[in-house]
């Protein structure tokens, strides 16, 4: 490995971030997780190179499907690596491609609803959100973090009795925030039988969660 | 529920889907086209350029012995069950020509004549990249287990990963990484990667082999209780040619790397380059064909040589003979004793709890001057000393060298003869012996001696408690914990490397990691404010302030923390999504004041942070 030197990076903006820790010309290209992680510990920068090389496209697309607007998205994904810089160390996630999707995802929504306030963005989160209202026989909030707890893990359990192609198109549009047009394409199916299928699990989501007593 | 909540909740899901869905499309990730600065992510470097680098490489790769065994497509390997066995891949078809073929893809994953994670390599199968994209991901390439070694009961699989031709260079073949794999019953039960080559100045870091892949192979020495694989492939950067040998355990269903990744401190992963062939004596002995013998320590395979060393060694003179030899079994690195300042002042008993990765002696002058000059008490004291502490001798190379202890031998006069450093990593440096090196010291006066020449903490894995808050009237306590370092003789905190420990009752119930933009610190004072336990009228727990400058922005920003029962909780403010260990950082100034009536830290500019212990939240309140 090449000896590099360690940047103070605490206390920089997320744009100048992204401009010290891509530099020309070290490219990193193929690393696993592992040694990408790695990286992180012996805070090398090619860290950063080597998870925009890796997830970049991912984070982008998930960024750019709740803010509807490519400079909200790129400073998204950057805000995005700045995290996961600070982050690891300590945290060695055990996978980097859902730890770098939930920090991008968790991002983009903060943004995304606070520019909501200022009467900006759009994208796909309402359409979601309105889409999720028929799983929700419940208005009212759920503020306890051990019930909260509870509906995740019945929400884990549903995901794993889902078909593979059904799951991959529910956590799609739902946690990963992308379009019905998109999701269509990826799984070489028609638009109608994405949104047709999402629509069936929306509906046995909402069924499994009762039969587990959860009205939400 | 709220349908807001159901779809903060589903961003919570279990990470292994989010992986599949994102997995889904990795082969053709879409990107956005922003239209404008999407080369600040992707980076284009010079990949024609790196391969001529790389190919360069490619001239001193004709190294290593070769005693090929045929492993073809659909052919499970070859060689003997015990004792040597030397596999490397002959390939007799012709490479084809790199500016007409289509590419060939791996078949799927269902086929069952899989070795490892991939399919046999097959030559005709290798895409020929013509047209660069900067990233190599971009690029057609294929996967394939280059070969497959038997050992015992198991298949040893050397697999890569993006392999390619380049366009007029028909003779090499580049791959992105190397792995060794293990097979058993035709199931891949485990793998270890090999380490990452370093980035060349600009392009690909690529592995390079001759088209035949003569000049990478893997060799299998079994043991009485374990295995031994060593991988010889040729390194191919702008800076470092030559060829690499990779060695790698096998024990239990597991393949383990022997010199793996530091993972305290992300160092250099050290290879061993063997000029020599490798040749098995007795049952564990491993000699390098010089005048080094390494002796597997088997019972300590499977284990990270940073956490459990796997050598023993013997100190050899400069004809070769064995002057002595440390053979002892390492005992399992604890941690159990965590050395202080005060204790370096004794350097016995730093050596003795010395958690030992390697030693490296500069052989001759030790050797030599064990047998000519030390008296036998002398020299078993040394020994003794050296062997009790599982301290051996390798040749591994120096890097990385920053703290450590330095044993010198010296005459009556004080001049120092020769030296031994153990250093960071507990390796110990060549010495320092003076060019006119001279052992001629047989009378009285001229008695060896051996001192401390010098003492430098290290500043691996040693730490000490710094900072102690203990919570009123509760069982907790809150620890804060650093490396000692030493630089120029000076003593340092090293704070990269500082652990917030949590006790209840004495026992360790969390650990608590921050990271620190200054990592050196000699003023322990700095360490005084940061940690602020507090009781509250719904529960208790502390706030801990990252250690950084008073320059810094977030200076006076800290995170918080719920204690419950054996349970300690990051609390997070309400609009954070990123939830990770370490809570949200809020501003809590120089001087925070605690309202335990109203759940509160009233900061210095009149604000509260208020916490809510039931759902783990905190939240400001503007004055």
């Amino acid at each position: 490995m090449n000896n590099s030197t360690a940047i103070p990076l605490s206390d920089i903006t997320a744009e100048a971030f992204s401009e010290r820790v891509f530099p020309c010309g070290n490219e990193v290209t193929g690393l696993t997780d592992t040694e990408i992680i790695s990286l992180f510990n012996s805070r090398d920068e090619r860290a950063l190179s080597a998870v925009s090389e890796k997830y970049g496209s991912s984070c982008a697309r998930i960024a750019r499907n709740i803010l509807k607007n490519d400079q909200d998205a790129e400073e998204c994904v950057n805000d995005t690596y700045l995290k996961v810089w600070e982050s690891i160390p300590p945290e060695r996630p055990t996978s980097l491609c859902a730890y770098v999707t939930k920090i991008t995802r968790n991002k983009a929504i903060d943004r995304y609803r606070s520019e909501r306030s200022e009467k900006r963005g759009g994208g796909e989160v309402p359409l979601i959100i309105d889409e999720l209202e028929e799983c929700v026989t419940d208005s009212g909030s759920v503020e306890l973090a051990a019930e909260r707890r509870e509906i995740l893990k019945a929400i884990n359990e549903f995901l794993e009795s889902l078909p593979a192609p059904k799951r991959i198109a529910f956590v799609s549009r739902y946690c990963l925030c992308e379009t019905v047009a998109s999701i269509a394409k990826r799984l070489g199916v028609t638009q109608n039988s994405v949104s047709v299928n999402l629509g069936r699990t929306r509906k046995a989501l909402t069924e499994f969660l009762k039969r587990k007593g959860y009205e939400i | 529920m709220k349908k807001t909540q159901l779809f903060d909740l589903l961003g919570e899901i279990d990470n292994k889907f989010l992986d599949e869905a994102v997995g889904a499309d990795s082969e053709k990730p879409l990107k956005i086209d922003t239209g404008r600065s999407s080369v600040r992510w992707y980076h284009v470097a010079a990949p024609i350029a790196a391969c001529l680098v790389l190919g360069a490489g490619v001239a001193v790769s004709m190294y290593f012995r070769s005693s090929p065994v045929p492993v073809g497509p659909g052919s499970q390997g070859s060689g003997s069950a015990s004792g040597s066995t030397s596999t490397n891949v002959t390939i007799s078809d012709p490479p084809k020509d790199p500016n007409s073929d289509p590419i060939v893809l791996e078949p799927p994953e269902e086929k069952t004549d899989y070795y490892g994670k991939f399919p046999m390599f097959a030559l005709e199968n290798v895409p020929t990249i013509t047209n660069t994209h900067g990233s190599l991901n971009e690029e057609p390439t294929v996967n394939a287990t280059l070969s497959v070694t038997k050992c015992g009961e198991y298949d040893v699989c050397l697999s890569a990963e993006k392999i390619f031709f380049h366009e007029g260079e028909p003779d090499t073949i580049y791959a992105g990484a190397l792995y060794l794999s293990l097979v058993k019953d035709g199931k891949q039960i485990s793998f270890d990667g090999l380490p990452w080559m370093s980035a060349a100045t600009s392009g690909w870091a690529c592995y390079a082999f001759d088209k035949d892949l003569s000049n990478i192979s893997v060799d299998v020495i079994e043991l009485t209780d374990a295995s031994v694989a060593a991988v010889r492939y040729n390194k191919a950067t702008s800076d470092e040619f030559g060829t690499e040998c990779e060695l790698l355990s096998i024990k239990d269903d597991k393949i383990s790397r022997m010199f793996g990744t530091d993972v305290t401190g992300g160092s250099p992963t050290p290879t061993v380059n063997f000029s020599e062939t490798l040749i098995p004596i007795g049952n564990s002995i491993v000699d390098t064909g010089k005048n080094r013998e390494y002796v597997c320590n088997v019972d300590a395979f499977n284990n990270n040589p940073y956490e459990t060393p796997h050598f023993t060694t013997r100190f050899c003179n400069v004809k070769g003979e064995v002057v002595t030899q440390l053979s002892k079994k390492y005992p399992d690195k604890t941690e159990s004793h965590n050395t202080t300042a005060s204790d370096l002042e004794n350097w016995k008993y730093f050596i003795e709890n010395a958690n030992v990765s390697r030693i490296e002696i500069q052989l001759e002058p030790v050797s030599t001057a064990s047998n000519l000059l030390l008296s036998p008490e002398q020299a078993s004291e040394i020994l003794d000393l050296l062997a009790s502490a599982e301290l051996e001798a390798t040749d591994a190379p120096t890097y990385g060298a920053g703290g450590g202890i330095t044993l010198g031998l010296y005459d009556t006069q004080n001049n120092c003869l020769a030296s031994i450093g153990i250093t960071t990593f507990l390796r110990v440096d060549y010495g320092h012996s003076g060019d006119n090196y001279d052992f001629n010291f047989k009378g009285d006066n001229n008695a060896l001696q051996l001192k401390l020449s010098e003492i430098i903490p290290p500043v691996t894995e040693t730490s000490e408690i710094i900072m102690t808050k203990n919570i009123d009237d509760s069982d907790y306590s809150v620890y804060l914990r650093a490396a000692v370092g030493g630089e120029n003789g000076e003593i340092y905190y090293d704070t990269t490397k500082a652990v917030f420990e949590v006790s209840r009752n004495g026992k360790d119930i969390g650990k608590i990691y921050l990271s620190a933009s200054d990592n050196k610190q000699t003023d322990v004072n700095v360490f005084n404010n940061i940690i602020l336990p507090f009781k509250m009228k719904d529960g208790i727990g502390f706030a801990i302030c990252p250690i950084r400058n008073e320059g810094s922005p977030r200076y006076k920003c800290a995170t918080f923390y719920k204690l419950e029962g054996d349970e300690v909780t990051a609390l997070y403010a309400p609009t954070d999504y990123a939830h990770v260990d370490a809570g949200t950082d809020m501003y809590i100034g120089t001087d925070p004041q605690i309202v335990p009536e109203e759940n509160a830290i009233v900061t210095d500019d009149g604000n509260k942070l208020v916490i809510d212990f039931q759902n783990n939240l905190i939240s400001v309140v503007e004055n």
